[in-house]
């Protein structure tokens, strides 16, 4: 270590000599050279050119001075450049050259001087020169001028001026004298003179002065100028800046010569360590490579961890980390003994400090503790890090997980533990058996039960001690021996008719459970399990016995059962047929009366018999069930003919239905079938009172082998059983009520007997049941079906078949009995479940060219009723051709009146029956079609009722329109009030039946006007129905409208449904559904055509001119909007904006419609600027769209 | 770099003197025309022998010194107690004077001299009537630190202009440095440089087109060279380039009396008995709206300041119809460009 210092040491005069070789080498700067040589050559030049200004200034050639400033100007710039931005320049130099320079700048200071006093000086003379000729000339040929031959004038031009011109281009002292004495002798001659001219003369005088003196002086001035030393202290200065550049360079060019020897020394010694380098830098990254691996190989199995002297971790390994489950930041720093699990005791690890504080290396296998609280053995070996003074100054430790080995061999005596004590509690006695047949493990019962103890059995032939014999006492070899040869297989073997023989050599038999076992295929044994079945032996054969003898009981009586029926059928028959016979013979009426009885009672009788015969068999097991092919529908029709007669006593309507998909043959057991609904008919008759009894039957399921799974059903609508008893009644000889017996009679067999056919047959049967509505009683059969072609035409149908038919209904149940009829007769029936939806429909068919010709329509309905629909549909000229017929359900009184009023041809109340339809779809049909003159419109249903006499506060011209021309339409009559004041004082002045009140208006709002009205009407006991109309569409408005004394309430747009539908509402004072609000739900287009059109009735006219309106009124609120803004009106601004959202509204203008209603929610809250702005922006847009909209 | 292996410093010490040794043989840097050029001033006149030229239609300066030099200028800030700014005394609007006798600096103190125009300063060849200050630079110390005008001083002005972050980001814009008196008085000189009035129908008459001068105007013009104005009254800006004595040809202030120190001119500078009552001649450039006229203020009008001038410095008489003509040629001097003050 200490020789690298001294090498670093050494190092630095080596660079101190290389930095002082640099400086020295780069001493001397050519360009900057360059730049000085130059500056200092055109200082030279401007001083020439300063002198040759000055020359021309004198002699006038040059007549301003700026090129002199600007040539000083330029002069003290450069040397500005030299002497501050440039100091070093003259630094380096040396004394002399600094002492010139300091001499050329004073002299430069001393021209400056001269060069104002010239300038100033030069200026007078300059002027006098110019002006001296010009009074020389005003003396003598002036206005007032000498005579000729005054010896003045000669004096003036002769001599003055003559000696004047001369002296100014060549002065000399001697021109000087004679022109002061020329000027002396001009003014002693003047006194004689006029005032003017005496007044030339001193100006004269005057003027000459000036330019004798100032000549002198401007003379001398540049006299100073031209001599100055400043060309000369330039020149100096200038050489010797060169020669000591000169200098400067040689020297330099020595230092660099050196220095670049240096540097080439360098760069080959710098090469040459750069490859020695390169070579150890790989050799290192080599054996760091190897280190890595055999660290990370090291790793990936060991768990490492290195502490410091004192035994702090100072590094662990990932999979140590992974084990302790400790982070590595909580080790870091901790002691070992963090994970003792207190299992080894104290002297343990004594000892193992005293090994590696020896310096030792330490092996042994320690339980840890984990983070956890678990436990964990690590095989651990400790090798101390020496120092020089073989004290240890690390340890580390590498250990290897082997909590697994240590915890296996316990793990696997407390299996073994497990399992013995398993088989001790099986109560089943247990052996072993080794591929040779040799017992190596039995248990206690075994011993038991064998009489062996295990220490004398096992390892015993098992076979040959225990099972030697069968249970027929025959010798068993064990080649045949079940057990032993069967587990070979790896087959588990039971078997209940072994024997084992005890050790005293008697047997008992056992029940054997075997399963042999193997390893890689090859048989390594069989464990087998066994029970002394002794007891249970015997009680087998005693139960066997008693339920023979029990059975053979039952065929008996069930024998004698069938035959004493049989018995009593024979003279039954005999009874029967002849009363039959006798009552064709003459009697008289008593005798007619006595064999009546005898007959029914007879007939009675018989049935009775029949169900117990039909019981019997069943009891004894004789029902057979045929299989033949039979025509179900026909089958059924027969038997609905002989149960028609008994329902129709009764006024019970009786209806079959046959689902389509029903198949047509089948094969199965007609007679059993109509057995069991005879039965259920039967019973529907007897229970039943007053309605009707439904048989149907559908498929539930067909599958590809061509088994119909069907359902049959009977319905009635008589008195119902309770679910209670829905399991009694299939009980034998149960009614569902023993009361009920006397009331309907019967032996209560038939549901029974039913039921055990429908079993016998693979069907099911079930009630369902509501307690006085009646019951419906369901079976099912699967039938294999002949051919899968539908059901056959039974009915003859006529012109009916194949018809369209439209079905509106909402209720899904009338749409699918009323289809399932239809289709029966082959019509077509479409069912829909709205009058919308009807609309649509047949909007489509008449599209579709096929337009109905038959409709059957419910009368209740939610939203448009049938007779609305019919309106609908008589207005539209296309659909006049259809048949109309009406369902009602509850027959209201009128209901047929306005069938009359609305031409529909047939009214039928629900429920409905099959034929009560056909005959009314024949009757309808069969009627000529006779098209109402003209459209029945609404309006004209409504003139019957009656005519209102309305009152409209709006004050928004847009919907003023558009609610009169819907009022107007509806036949009511309008008086229009402008705000909620006129109104009031409208209502005072006129009766009116309704008033629609807008509810945000000036003056006075609806709510006031409403209160208003309200409060008059509770002095006189009036009540004038007030409807709310706002554009307020938010939750809660109606409850408002209704708090403030309103009626109803509708939302802006006005949907024309809604106004009829409120209006009726309060006309008629019944409950019609609430308008909804239509309008709440589309977002974001400009405006909705489509919708708008509906909204104005799509009346062109009534378009236009609310266009027009529109476009006339929308500016003038929205500028009213704006000045609110400006001026913070709040509510003038919420009002506008609500005016303006009123008035989009009729065009469905949604987007501006938002905008409008968050000014109106936000006004006076916050900056409604932006938000006006786009409403600007909408509107624009909307007037756009509106001008834009071609109507079509 | 780890370097505590001795080779490896070895190493980059020779590396180093291997850099600097080719560093040495590589030219450094080509001469630019800039350095060798002394385009010093790149809007220089050119070169005349006439006794005057139009003012150059176009100078270049840097717009963005301009910008802030013209901020500075109407900076209050530049003055004690932030009422007084330099567009205070010369205001754009009005010629680039006040107008007024003598001045009123901060406290309503009254000066002791009539303040010349800005306008068209930077052709002048010294500044102040008695030339103490060489450039438009070094002008700037006398009105903010002379406590009759803006009596402040420099760190003042730095601390306020220092608490305005635009003026931090200007001049770290355009001088990439911190606000420093230098800088501040660079941008202040170049604003004043680029106030100039080019284009004065007398420019225009000197370009040639001879119908900017009407007769009168003219005829004036001819007088102002005859009458010897023009020997002081000469180059670009018809004076300012010289000094002369006030009085040339008579005891002006003997006549006027009350002689003042500010009457000394520029022997309070050079103390030379030579130079006293010697002024800066001043420029005629905009004449016509500088009133009042000379170094005392003490002439309200144009022609009577030609009369006097006529009296004392030609030593001359001149009919009233000449003065009127002269006076009319005066105001053609007035120059085009609109200066308007910026009110910060």
């Amino acid at each position: 270590m200490k020789s690298n210092y001294w090498k670093s040491i050494a190092a630095l005069p080596l660079v101190c000599l290389l930095g002082f070789l640099y400086f020295k080498s780069s001493a001397v700067n050519v360009d900057k050279h360059e730049l000085v040589t130059s500056q200092l050559r055109q200082l030279r030049q401007l001083d020439a050119t300063l002198n040759q200004y000055v020359l021309q200034a004198r002699d006038g050639l040059l007549n301003n001075y700026d090129a002199l400033v600007i040539t000083q100007r330029h002069i003290s710039e450069l040397l500005y450049e030299l002497r501050v931005q440039r100091p070093d320049f003259f630094v380096v130099g040396n004394e002399l050259l600094q002492q010139k320079f300091a001499e050329y700048l004073s002299a430069r200071v001393e021209i400056d001087k001269q060069l104002n006093e010239f300038k100033s000086h030069n200026a007078v003379l300059r002027n006098s020169v110019r002006y001296f000729p010009v009074a020389v000339d005003q003396l003598l040929e002036g206005r007032d001028h000498l005579r000729d031959g005054d010896p003045l004038e000669r004096e003036v031009r002769d001599v003055l001026f003559k000696e004047m011109m001369v002296y100014q281009f060549l002065p000399s002292e001697q021109g000087r004298e004679s022109i002061l004495i020329s000027m002396r002798k001009i003014s002693q001659g003047k006194g004689r003179l006029t005032a003017t001219q005496q007044h030339v003369i001193e100006s004269l005088i005057l003027h000459a002065k000036i330019m004798v003196s100032y000549k002198e002086e401007v003379d001398q001035t540049i006299i100073q100028i031209l001599d100055s030393p400043t060309k000369r202290w330039g020149d100096e200065v200038f050489n010797l800046y060169s020669e000591q550049f000169e200098e400067a360079e040689h020297e330099a060019g020595t230092y660099q010569f050196w220095l670049m020897l240096f540097a080439l020394c360098g760069l080959f010694y710098g090469g040459f360590s750069f490859v020695r380098m390169a070579r150890a830098r790989d050799e290192i990254n080599n054996s760091l490579t190897e280190l890595e691996f055999q660290k990370f190989a090291l790793d990936q199995h060991s768990i490492v961890s290195i502490a410091d002297c004192i035994g702090r971790i100072t590094y662990v390994n990932s999979k140590f980390i992974e084990i302790s489950k400790y982070s590595s930041a909580e080790l870091m720093g901790q002691d070992h003994r963090m994970l003792n699990s207190g299992f080894h005791p104290p002297e343990f690890f004594k000892g193992m400090w005293s090994t590696i504080g020896h310096g030792q290396v330490w092996h042994g296998e320690v339980r840890n503790r984990k983070k956890d609280g678990s436990f964990y053995w690590v095989d651990s070996t400790i090798v101390p890090l020496l120092d020089e003074h073989n004290k240890p100054q690390r340890y580390v430790s590498i250990r290897t997980d082997i909590t697994e080995q240590k915890s296996l061999g316990a793990v696997m005596q407390s299996q073994r533990d497990f399992y013995e004590r398993i088989s001790e509690t099986l109560g089943e006695g247990l052996y072993v058996q080794d591929a040779n047949g040799i017992c190596t493990y039995m248990n206690s019962e075994a011993e038991r039960l064998l009489g062996w103890p295990r220490t004398e059995f096992i390892g015993r032939p098992v076979h040959n001690t225990i099972h030697t014999r069968t249970a027929a006492g025959e010798p068993l070899a064990v080649e045949d021996c079940p057990i032993s040869q069967m587990t070979l297989t790896g087959e588990r073997v039971r078997s209940e008719d072994q024997v084992f023989v005890r050790r005293d050599g008697s047997d008992f038999p056992v029940a054997v459970v075997s399963q042999g076992f193997f390893k890689d295929d090859i048989y390594q044994g069989a464990v087998v399990a066994f029970q002394n079945i002794t007891v249970r032996k015997e009680v087998e054969a005693a139960l066997r016995k008693a339920k023979e003898s029990a059975e053979e009981v039952s065929r008996l009586k069930s024998d004698f059962l069938s035959n004493m029926s049989h018995e009593i059928r024979t003279p039954m028959n005999g009874i029967i047929g002849m009363t039959d016979l006798a009552l064709d013979t003459p009697l008289n009426s008593e005798q007619r009366e006595y064999l009546g009885l005898v007959k029914s009672s007879s007939n009675a009788l018989l049935g009775i018999i029949n169900d117990i015969l039909d019981f019997s068999k069943i009891e004894a097991g004789r029902m057979d069930i045929e299989v033949i092919e039979f025509s179900l529908e026909q089958m059924l029709r027969e038997t609905m003919k002989t149960l028609a007669f008994r329902a129709h006593q009764k006024n019970l309507e009786l209806m079959l239905h046959i689902a389509q998909d029903v198949p047509e043959r089948l094969q199965g057991d007609p007679g059993r079938i109509r057995q069991v609904l005879v039965n259920l008919v039967g019973n529907a008759i007897k229970f039943t009172d007053k309605g009707e009894i439904e048989v149907s039957v559908i498929t539930l399921a067909a599958d590809m082998a061509g088994i119909a799974e069907l359902q049959f059903s009977v319905r009635d609508t008589g008195i119902g059983i309770p679910r209670e008893k829905f399991k009694v009644i299939f009980e034998s000889f149960s009614q569902a009520d023993t009361s009920t017996t006397r009331k309907y009679g019967g032996t209560g067999l038939g549901l029974t007997i039913s039921a055990q056919l429908i079993e016998l047959m693979g069907g099911r049967i079930w009630p369902e049941s509501r307690q006085g509505e009646g019951s419906t009683f369901f079976f099912t059969l699967s039938l294999p079906a002949i051919s899968g072609s539908p059901l056959a035409t039974y009915q003859s149908t006529g012109q009916i078949t194949g018809m369209p038919v439209l079905v509106v209904d909402d209720n899904a149940t009338n749409r699918f009995l009323l289809t399932e009829m239809m289709h029966n007769w082959k019509m077509e029936p479409v069912a829909v479940a709205s009058a919308a939806l009807a609309l649509d429909e047949m909007a489509r068919a008449v599209k579709a060219g096929k337009p109905y010709p038959l409709a059957l329509f419910d009368v209740r309905m939610p939203g448009m009723d049938g007779f609305e629909l019919v309106e609908s549909i008589r207005k539209n000229t296309n659909y006049a051709t259809a048949t109309i017929m009406m369902l009602t359900s509850d027959g209201q009184r009128g209901d047929a009146t306005r069938c009359r009023a609305l031409g529909i041809e047939s009214y039928l109340m629900k429920p409905i029956s099959q034929s009560e339809l056909l005959d009314g779809i024949m009757t309808a049909l069969g009627q000529p079609n006779t098209p109402q003159a003209g459209l029945i419109t609404r309006h004209s249903l409504r003139e019957s009722h009656r005519k209102l006499n309305l009152l409209l506060a709006e004050d928004n011209a847009v919907n003023q329109t558009l609610a009169i021309r819907l009022l107007e339409k509806l036949g009511h009559r309008v008086s229009l009030a402008k705000n909620g004041l006129e109104a009031v004082q409208m209502w005072q002045a006129n009766k009116f039946d309704a008033i629609l009140m807008d509810v945000d208006m000036p003056e006075m709002n609806g709510y006031e006007a409403t209160a208003a009205i309200r409060a008059q009407e509770f002095d006189n006991g009036r009540h004038t129905p007030i409807l709310a109309i706002t554009a307020h569409a938010m939750q809660g408005s109606r409850e408002e409208c209704l708090q403030a004394g309103m009626d109803g309430y509708l939302s802006k747009p006005i949907d024309p449904q809604a106004l009829w539908a409120e209006l009726d509402r309060i006309s008629i004072g019944t409950n019609v559904a609430e308008a909804s609000n239509k309008s709440a739900e589309s977002v974001g287009v400009v405006v909705d055509f489509k919708k708008a059109r509906v909204l104005m009735d799509d009346s062109r006219e009534l378009f236009d001119e609310i266009v027009k309106l529109f476009l006339e009124d929308s500016p003038k609120y929205l500028k009213a909007a704006k000045l609110a803004l400006n001026h913070d009106n709040a509510d003038e601004l919420k009002r506008n904006a609500h005016t303006i959202k009123g008035m989009v509204g009729v065009f469905a203008a949604e987007r501006t419609m938002q905008v409008a209603e968050q000014i109106e929610v936000l006004a006076g809250q916050s900056d409604c600027g932006d938000l006006l702005h786009k409403l600007e922006f909408e509107l624009m847009a909307l007037q756009d769209a509106l001008k834009a909209y071609q109507w079509s | 770099m780890n370097i505590n292996n001795p080779r490896k410093l070895l190493l980059v010490t020779l590396s180093l003197a291997m850099l600097s040794g080719t560093f040495l043989w590589w030219p450094s840097e080509t001469l630019t025309d800039k350095q060798l050029g002394y385009s010093i001033n790149n809007n220089a006149l050119p070169f005349s022998l006439a006794f005057t030229q139009p003012i150059p239609l176009s100078l270049k300066f840097d717009a963005g010194k301009v910008a802030l030099g013209r901020k500075l200028f109407h900076d209050k800030r530049l003055s004690a107690n932030n009422t007084i700014s330099c567009a205070s005394c010369h205001v754009l609007s009005t010629g680039g004077t006040d107008n007024r006798t003598h001045s009123i600096g901060i406290n309503g103190a009254e000066g002791n001299i009539n303040s010349p125009t800005v306008f068209n300063s930077g052709f002048n060849f010294v500044q102040f009537w008695d030339g103490r200050a060489a450039t438009l630079e070094d002008q700037i110390d006398g009105p903010v630190t002379n406590p009759k005008e803006m009596g402040t001083t420099w760190p003042q002005v730095l601390a306020a202009l220092n608490q305005d972050a635009t003026y931090r980001a200007d001049f770290a814009n355009l001088y990439a440095g911190k606000i420093s008196v230098p800088n501040i008085k660079d941008a202040i000189a170049t604003f004043e440089r680029s106030l100039v009035t080019p284009n004065s129908l007398f420019d225009q008459y000197l370009r040639g087109n001879k119908a900017a001068l009407s007769k009168n105007e003219a005829h004036g013009y001819q007088l102002f060279q005859s009458y010897g104005c023009s020997a002081c009254h000469q180059g670009v800006n018809l004076g300012g380039n010289m000094y002369e004595r006030m009085g040339l040809v008579g005891d002006y202030f003997g006549d006027r009396g009350n002689v003042t120190e500010a009457d000394q001119g520029r022997f309070n500078v050079t103390k030379n008995e030579n130079h006293r009552h010697h002024f800066r001649v001043p420029s005629l450039r905009n004449v016509g709206l500088t009133a009042p006229y000379f170094h005392d203020g003490s002439v309200a009008t144009l022609s009577e300041a030609v009369r006097v001038m006529v009296k004392y410095q030609l030593g001359r008489t001149i009919p009233e119809s000449e003065i009127d003509d002269i006076v009319a040629f005066l105001f053609t001097l007035t120059g085009k460009g609109e200066f308007v003050d910026y009110a910060l």
